[in-house]
């Protein structure tokens, strides 16, 4: 199972900052510096980590870092 | 003379269409019935005409309804982006005169920023429904609108645009003869700060037809893409950046419904366009050209089939609008010949009188010349011998190293020959010894500097080889959706 706490180790890694504190209930609107740009570096860097690839649907479907975290064990299970 | 007018328009559409949907705006939708009640409601909070009107920037009817009440009353807009810093908004207020503000939003945070300035807050209460909506007929020399960009010098510069402008540009817009009615479903994503949001809202409103609305905060392109394929819009005016991001995911987009992508704010990529055709079977693809100075759009290129125009990759501009005068001018101000490379000038009633309060920076962009006034858009084009307008690049993109002049662009292009994941960008700046050096920056690119360096050399003359390779993950955009060329040259250490 991947957790929150990897996950927000990647954030931390793409958004350059090392005070990002995630929940399952974060968005975009809640953390700072996460915008349509950073969105495809912290996917790309999610797909490299774990050698999966999200579709564009399922990027949208995301409405915040839980279901970020659901999809990722998903496709790994 | 009634349909020269794009208020006029837009009033008839409230009363003809009052029942169908004018905005869908996060998913809820509002008539036009919705949208005068609205507006004539806010109206009454403005008294006068004639006078600059701030709104804070929201994605909700309101503020939306702000800009008609605006302009309906006979008074000019003034956006003021809740993202931008505190001082730069009230450098702006400060030097329009603004004595009212419109906001939707948490007007405690502006309070103090602003002064003694009128804050209307625009409460969500029910409006009642015995409201008249104005209509202040505007003298065509005043303001509908101010539109603030950054001035070189860190001082925000006003770009004016009065009724008669408006009204040209929408005379000549609607001549481009898109076949498009009250049926019609048309995307708006532009922050309202950039004047391409203009035309995205009020020409749906002035034909009946619905404006759907991207969220300030909202990651753009799933937005977008959500937007186009499960509404099924019809017709959507973007930035060619939106297609570089979603370019990993061409295969996945279907868009049968869209009649028009209109490819605006920067230059589009012939490659890219071209790859997007299989996703948009039924749109005809036009590339919209035109500085904030001359109203929104001035010059428009139908591309359509593969045979694609093209210099250096960028789409044709195409031909200029009707009451448009142009001229390309070279470097001693002396009119070019078909094919030569210039100054685009342009002349007619799109064009602005001048910057909001600052004659020197009006005076250096605009040339009298043959009897009329021509501005200097600072754009590089020559013209073709069909008499198409084709785009080379930003003037300040030609630089000259060691003697000989460099187009930016054509090494751009080059770049892109080998790297097609990500953009690619040449930033000259001065070394320490001040010299000119260029910089090459290219976006998600992993194959190694040595290759494209090597392709680069094969393919330019020596001191057109970018001597430093900087790789990063993705490039800073502006406001309008375009890569900021200032924040990568600050980046060089």
């Amino acid at each position: 199972m991947k957790t929150l706490e990897e996950i927000t180790e990647i954030f931390k890694e793409e958004l350059k900052d090392n005070s990002v504190e995630l929940t399952r209930e974060s968005t975009a609107a809640d953390v700072d510096g996460w915008d349509s740009i950073t969105n495809t570096n912290i996917v790309y860097a999610i797909e490299q980590k774990y050698s999966i690839r999200f579709k564009l649907r399922e990027i949208l479907k995301l409405k915040n870092v839980g279901d970020l975290v659901d999809t990722i064990n998903k496709k790994l299970a | 003379m009634d349909k020269d007018n794009i208020l006029r328009s837009i009033r008839e559409s409230m009363c003809k269409y009052s029942d169908k949907e004018s905005f869908i705006i996060g998913g809820d939708s509002y008539s036009y019935q919705d949208l005068s009640n609205q507006v004539a409601r806010i109206s009454c909070v403005l008294n006068g005409n004639k006078q600059c009107v701030g709104i804070i920037e929201n994605d909700d009817i309101y503020t939306y309804a702000s800009i008609l009440a605006v302009l309906f009353t006979g008074n000019t807009y003034v956006i003021l982006n809740p993202h931008n810093p505190n001082s730069r908004n009230k450098k702006i207020v400060e030097s329009t005169s603004i004595k009212t503000i419109l906001t939707s939003i948490n007007i405690d945070e502006y309070t103090g920023v602003f002064g003694d300035i009128c804050i209307s807050s625009i409460n969500l209460k029910e409006p009642e429904s015995d409201y008249e909506i104005p209509f202040f007929e505007a003298d065509k020399d005043d303001n509908a609108y101010i539109i603030f960009t950054s001035g070189s010098t860190g001082e925000p510069k006003g770009v004016p645009i009065t009724f008669g402008n408006l009204n040209s540009f929408y005379c000549a817009y609607k001549k481009l003869g898109f076949n498009l009615d009250s049926t019609d479903r048309m995307l708006q994503m532009f922050d309202l700060a950039f004047d391409v949001s203009v035309v995205s809202t009020l020409y749906p409103l002035a034909i009946g037809a619905s404006v759907y609305t991207v969220p300030l905060d909202a990651v753009k392109y799933t937005a977008v893409y959500e937007l186009l394929e499960d509404e099924e819009l019809t017709f959507a005016a973007i930035p060619p950046s939106i297609l570089s991001i979603l370019k990993p995911y061409f295969s996945e987009i279907d868009l049968p419904k869209l009649k028009y992508l209109i490819l605006t704010a920067e230059a589009s990529h012939v490659d890219i366009v071209k790859e997007f055709y299989p996703s948009i079977p039924n749109a005809e693809v036009v590339n919209l050209y035109g500085p904030s100075e001359a109203t929104i759009y001035c010059t428009s290129y139908f591309a359509t089939g593969g045979d694609i125009k093209n210099y250096n990759g960028m789409l044709s501009i195409g031909k200029a609008f009707s009451g448009i005068d142009f001229l390309i001018l070279k470097e001693d101000d002396s009119v070019a010949d078909v094919s030569e490379k210039g100054e685009f000038c342009i002349s007619g009633s799109q064009v602005m009188r001048g910057y909001w309060k600052n004659i020197e920076k009006t005076q250096e962009v605009f040339i009298q010349k043959e009897g009329k006034k021509y501005y200097r858009t600072g754009d590089v084009c020559y013209i073709d011998s069909e008499g198409d307008i084709m785009y080379c690049g930003r003037k300040d993109h030609q630089v000259q190293i060691n003697g000989f002049r460099v187009e930016l662009s054509e090494i751009e292009h080059y770049a892109k020959q080998i790297h097609k994941n990500g953009a690619s960008v040449v930033i000259p700046k001065e070394n320490s010894l001040g010299n000119l050096v260029l910089h090459l920056f290219l976006e998600n690119y992993s194959e190694g500097k040595e290759k494209i360096h090597e392709y680069l050399k094969e393919h330019l003359n020596p001191y057109m080889c970018p001597k430093e390779i900087h790789i990063l993950d993705s490039f800073p955009l502006n406001n309008s959706g375009k890569i900021d060329r200032k924040i990568l040259k600050a980046s060089i250490k």
